[in-house]
């Protein structure tokens, strides 16, 4: 215990006997027992300790020339930071970053949100940094306390954030945007902590050491742009919307339905509808009355503004409709986006600017700027930055997994279900040097996939035939065998080609990084990896693939029922689904499973004998 | 620990020491915080009051339900004068409401609402939460809840019990009695008649209308307790039906002739003094730029011209110029127009 602690419990109350009993009037009572002076002791302790978990990861965030101001928070311990879109446009593509360590790091820009003011930057110069994960903003309720950190007025002098408490004072709040479409916070948190000039981007923390907003904005009137006890984040729930698509290296656009809601006797219908939209196409009318969005009951139009603001273009989105003959409908569609101005390109004023250095790297930053907003918004602008970062989470998929443990090849059996009423049996074998097998029986048939780790081999009916990877990829029983040994491999999902995260999606319920994979010939597949455990807690797991990105044609494979074989961890129950929906047309779900140490060799080679 | 721990740290020891019962419980978990119930208990009733804005003054207020059958209290002001004062109840219902009284010198109204509301503040004739007690204050501030989304809370301490003798030029500013002042930023636009509450749920007394220094520029945040409350509800003394006689505006001027460069975007700068005006008595001089009148910013034209209409004659007040590089600060009363 410090010197302080040993202070506060001990001596403190016994000095303050002494000291106040004679005269002082500002503490009254006598009654005032070593109980009460210890619960203030131990809440003063929990409040320091709350502080002390999450400061290690603020980041006081500055230009190439350490100069300006806004803040940032370390989100990952790669070095992935969210800040605010105005402070990178403020600051630049790349620049400084100073952590309460003392030292400074650089950083560089990934991508930017300007709709809802949000965006990551990389930094560099450790491979593990401190970081503090994102919780969930559904949860936050008003009075709950609230810390902010940053670096207001550019006060540090040694990079420590200022730190500052408030309570939520509201939530699911709105502040309208500035320019085209930018700016919008919508579903945001409102707090008293202040807020001031350099907080911006940086974090709102709770008490239970996780990040659930990043603050940005305030509400300023007479008295200029200092706090007034209005301060307001972007909500953490928005934030996890936007990361995939962020650290695709994106300029992303927010989602629109291109339809507008209004509040008409206590109803909330729609009023405004543009005829070519996804959402008229799929059966949305005017004076459709809007019941359920995003999983949400929409009581007035102000809720449904509030939730749209928080989903990124392309977004499945999901809404449930009652027409005016009262029959409900389920329609789900991806968005459109809401689109920026573009930047008009100021020429420079000639020769003589070109020569100054000051003005020239002023120039220059203007340059990257313009071209950052200017870039075609859902483009990747860096696809080996993206890569990096696909290759990432396909390392955290098999650390989730724990796939590189021990050499064996699990065994899985099981059903193969339509509508509930059992249609076949399957056999998986997955070995963890990346072969694979699959007995598939339906109809009394016997088919048997199998891959080498050069070639892929289909055996139907006596007849063994070589198959293409398109071919082997069409073929359900296969496809998703192949993905799931595909953790096992040295690099995942390599034999599919070349990985790209292609964006944001939901996938199964949950938000999900969508990736493509480009193989050297054929069509692409894309592969859907969950964030986040059902607690909340980071967590990569592959849960869809398909060759489609609706899982339209061909349907979707999803994957669930994680349970651990031997050593590693493997989805027992798989689908095919259909749609955006994911409306399930055969399960496969595998009741008995096994580890085995070693298995012949003939087992995943061709020429083998079929019952 | 920084020097905000260091302050809370004290605040709180304050309020351990000083009240004994009160002890804030840390918020552990996932167990709702130690001022969730109060908010909840609270928020039925709230209303948000919304009537005619003029000029700079807002229209709009927070107001909180006294009565199981539609009364609400709420700040007096310039909103109430247009013709139709709106009422917005907690679940998003509005109603149009009638002013039963107004006073001038506790700057508070009385309003009706045709509705059952069963949700309603005590107002006690005791001082209710003592110096160094957690207060919670509740109210619309910029208008930021619409319909029925729950008006913000904010998280303060109450500083002091006093009462003010203050008598300011501009109108409805002027405030004469008992107040609570308290630590939270409670002087915002639209927060007047918002609720501050112990942490138990009773009613300390109502937020105050802004009272802004024009010296200082500088604000009180406070709270009209609740025994003046329940004295102006229950009808004593010094209370009036009738919209203020001083409501009507005078035109008047101070003596100078501003720069029109076309446009009422442009600094308010003398051109040239009348002589024998009050702007000559006060000794400004031309290429002077006024800056502030009354504690208010004059950033152009516009501003100067909606300044002069809240002043009176005779009334003398601060006025700021730019002289050159420097600040110059006179005393000056604006003169009938002639």
């Amino acid at each position: 215990m410090s010197k302080q602690h040993v202070g506060i419990r001990f001596v403190f109350p016994w000095l303050m006997c002494i000291l106040i009993s004679p005269c002082c009037q500002l503490i009254a009572d006598d009654d005032l027992s070593l109980e009460d002076r210890q619960r203030v002791a131990a809440i003063e302790r929990y409040r320091i300790q709350a502080i002390n978990r999450v400061i290690q990861s603020v980041v006081a965030i500055y230009d190439e020339d350490r100069q300006g101001g806004g803040s940032g928070v370390i989100i990952d311990p790669s070095g992935i930071v969210l800040t605010n879109h105005h402070v990178i446009m403020g600051a630049g593509v790349k620049g400084w970053g100073g952590l309460a360590d003392g030292k400074l790091y650089r950083w560089k820009l990934i991508g930017t949100d300007p709709g809802g003011d949000l965006a990551i930057i990389q930094l560099e110069g450790k491979s593990v940094f401190p970081a503090t994960p994102l919780g969930d903003s559904d949860k936050v309720r008003v009075g709950d306390w609230a810390l902010a950190m940053g670096n207001p007025f550019i006060l540090t002098e040694d990079q420590a954030p200022t730190v500052t408490l408030g309570i939520v004072s509201g939530v699911k709040r709105y502040q309208p945007g500035a320019g085209q479409n930018q700016l919008v916070y919508g579903n945001c948190i409102q707090v008293d902590s202040s807020i001031n000039p350099g907080n911006s981007g940086g974090p709102l923390f709770n008490f239970k050491g996780e990040v659930i907003g990043i603050n940005g904005r305030g509400s300023f009137k007479e008295r200029g742009r200092v706090n007034v006890g209005l301060g307001y984040a972007i909500s953490a729930n928005q934030i996890k919307n936007f990361i995939p698509d962020l650290l695709a290296t994106k300029l992303v656009e927010h989602a629109t339905l291109d339809a507008s809601f209004s509040d008409r006797g206590g109803k909330v219908v729609c009023s405004q509808l543009n005829r070519d939209a996804p959402v008229a196409t799929a059966g949305l009318d005017l004076g459709d009355e809007l019941l359920v969005f995003e999983g949400e009951k929409v009581k007035n139009a102000n809720q449904f503004t509030n939730l749209i603001c928080t989903l990124p273009e392309d977004w499945p989105t999901e809404l449930l409709i009652r027409k005016q003959d009262g029959t409900e409908h389920q329609i789900v569609v991806r968005t459109f986006g809401l689109p920026y101005a573009k930047p008009r390109v100021r020429g420079g004023q000639g020769g003589k600017d070109e020569e100054d250095p000051e003005k020239k790297k002023k120039l220059e930053r203007q340059r990257q700027m313009v071209a950052l907003l200017s870039a075609n918004p859902g483009d990747i602008r860096y696809p080996e930055i993206n890569r990096g970062y696909a290759q990432r989470i396909l390392e955290r998929w098999k650390e989730s997994v724990n796939a590189d443990s021990s050499t064996g090849v699990a065994k899985l059996s099981g059903e193969i279900l339509e509508g509930g009423k059992a249609q076949g049996t399957q056999e998986t074998w997955l070995a963890s040097d990346g072969r694979i097998r699959v007995n598939q029986v339906m109809d009394g048939l016997l088919v048997v996939y199998q891959y080498d780790g050069n070639s892929f081999w289909q055996t139907k009916a006596g007849e063994t035939t070589e198959l293409s990877l398109q071919e082997a990829q069409s073929r359900w029983g296969f496809e998703q065998a192949l993905m799931m040994g595909s953790v096992f491999r040295q690099k995942p999902l390599d034999i599919f080609g070349q990985v790209l995260i292609d964006g944001s999606d939901k996938a199964m319920g949950g938000n999900a990084y969508r990736f493509k994979v480009v193989p050297s010939e054929g069509d692409a597949v894309y592969c859907w990896f969950s964030m986040f455990d059902l607690k909340g807690k980071p967590k990569v797991s592959l849960v869809k693939s398909s060759l489609e990105r609706d899982c339209l044609i061909g349907g979707g494979s999803t994957f669930a029922s994680w349970t651990q074989v031997g050593p590693v961890q493997l989805p027992l129950k798989r689908q095919k689904v259909l749609g955006l929906e994911e409306s399930i047309e055969l399960q496969v779900i595998d009741s008995s499973f096994e580890w085995l140490e070693s298995v012949g060799d003939d087992l995943f080679s061709t020429n083998v004998q079929t019952k | 620990m920084n020097i905000f721990g260091w302050r809370i740290a004290f605040l709180i020891g304050c309020a351990v020491l000083m009240t004994g019962n009160h002890l804030a419980v840390a918020q552990q978990k996932d167990q709702p915080s130690f001022i969730d119930q109060a908010i909840s208990n609270s928020q039925p009733k709230m209303v948000k009051v919304f009537g005619a804005s003029a000029g700079k003054v807002e229209g709009f207020a927070t107001g909180i339900v006294v009565s199981k059958d539609g009364l609400i209290l709420s700040s007096q002001g310039v909103f109430l004068d247009g013709r139709q004062v709106k009422v917005v109840l907690s679940d998003g219902a509005e109603h149009i409401a009638t002013i039963l009284k107004r006073d001038r010198e506790t700057q508070l109204s009385l309003l009706k609402i045709q509705a059952n509301t069963p949700r309603f503040f005590e107002l006690s004739t005791e001082a209710v939460g003592e110096k160094g007690d957690w207060v919670i204050a509740l109210s619309n501030a910029f208008k930021v809840a619409d319909k029925d989304e729950p008006v913000s809370a904010m998280l303060g301490v109450i500083s002091l019990r006093t009462t003010m003798e203050a008598r300011l030029t501009k109108r409805d500013v002027a405030y004469r009695g008992e107040l609570v002042l308290i630590d939270a930023i409670t002087s915002n636009p639209g927060a007047s008649g918002g609720a501050v509450v112990t942490p138990n749920g009773k009613l300390v007394g109502i937020v105050g209308k802004i009272i802004n220094s024009s010296e200082t520029n500088t604000r009180l945040n406070y709270a009209v307790p609740s025994s003046v409350l329940h004295e102006f509800v229950a009808g004593k003394a010094s209370v009036t039906n009738e919209p203020q006689p001083v409501m009507e505006r005078q035109d008047v001027e101070f003596g100078v002739v501003l720069f029109k460069l076309g446009g009422r975007n442009n600094p308010a700068y003398i051109d040239r003094v009348v002589r024998g005006s009050p702007a000559a008595k006060a000794k400004l001089k031309s290429d002077d730029m006024i800056v502030s009148i009354a504690g208010e910013k004059i950033g152009n034209l516009k501003d100067y011209a909606e300044s002069l209409k809240s002043l009176r004659a005779e009334e003398e007040v601060l006025m700021i110029v730019k002289r050159g590089v420097e600040m110059v600060r006179v005393r000056i009363a604006p003169r009938l127009k002639k």
